[in-house]
């Protein structure tokens, strides 16, 4: 019976580490099984998790090439601009 | 469109350069933080571009297909920076005194994640959220960050991040795992609970 509990109850470092680890890959049976019975009795690592999923579709969205930043409007300087097409002029390129 | 054996081709150069040099840049930058790093990075997208100006079939829109020349720029970026640090220095992810678990990996009391008050809609939209998660990106010891920009930008190969880094697969979602305690630690102090 010990030995049963102990391979159902996950600890709150090894159930976190699953959450992430399903958000890149599949988990295995008993892993789902495992997460699933931490997180029914866990609020915090039940909050952990909504708060894991959001930061994961931030990043994942942000690391798209369509998007576009909101936090600056820089522009390349002009004398880069000039540099570039200074030197796909000059390059013996085609 | 056909960069290549172009009488316009001076045309096309700067055409492409000017209409979509800054919206390249500001993506770069937001992805590498250092500006000059991201003029580097841009300087070489275009040199790939017309240097490769036969694969580009008009398949795609030219600002497409920029970007996807940049994209895989700043991943040799990170793969280089990764690289620089050995594999045991990125394997460290069990700090002696670690700030969130206790001895029997159980929420200290402190770091109990709790649910956050403000809402997280809208936030991808947010230019002040957008500085904050970049701030605390930043914040984040390098090899991390780095393994957190690899895996977002190159999604579909954790396995090959991992033999670059030299480490197993179990391995980066520990690194990622810890990166994420940090991170989330550092949304919560500067966003949703200030």
């Amino acid at each position: 019976m010990m030995r049963l509990m102990n391979i159902l109850m996950l600890s709150c470092r090894k159930a976190t580490e699953l959450m992430e680890k399903r958000l890149h890959t599949r988990l295995r049976s008993i892993e789902k099984f495992q997460l699933f019975m931490h997180s029914q009795m866990c609020d915090a690592c039940r909050s952990y998790e909504k708060q894991n999923h959001f930061m994961d579709d931030m990043l994942r969205n942000q690391s798209k090439t369509s998007y576009q930043p909101k936090s600056s409007l820089k522009k390349l300087p002009d004398e880069v601009k000039s540099k570039i097409i200074k030197e796909l002029n000059s390059s013996k390129i085609n | 469109m056909q960069a290549t054996d172009n009488p316009d081709k001076p045309q096309l150069i700067a055409q492409w350069v000017n209409l979509y040099s800054d919206e390249l840049y500001r993506w770069a930058i937001y992805k590498v933080t250092d500006e000059a790093v991201a003029q580097d990075l841009i300087q070489e997208t275009f040199l790939s571009a017309f240097q490769h100006a036969d694969k580009f079939q008009g398949s795609s829109s030219p600002k497409t297909w920029l970007f996807s020349i940049l994209k895989n720029k700043i991943i040799d970026h990170y793969r280089q920076k990764v690289r620089s640090f050995a594999s045991t220095n990125l394997a460290h992810t069990e700090p002696e005194n670690d700030p969130w678990f206790d001895s029997d990996h159980r929420w200290k009391d402190a770091s109990k994640p709790e649910p956050w008050d403000v809402g997280t809609e809208n936030l991808l939209d947010n230019p002040e959220f957008e500085a904050t998660l970049g701030n605390c990106l930043r914040k984040l010891p390098v090899a991390w960050s780095s393994c957190i920009q690899l895996k977002y930008l190159n999604e579909k190969d954790s396995d090959e991040i991992c033999q670059e880094l030299n480490i197993t697969t179990s391995n980066l979602w520990q690194i990622l795992h810890r990166a994420k305690l940090h991170l989330r630690n550092c949304l919560e102090l500067n966003w949703f609970k200030p």
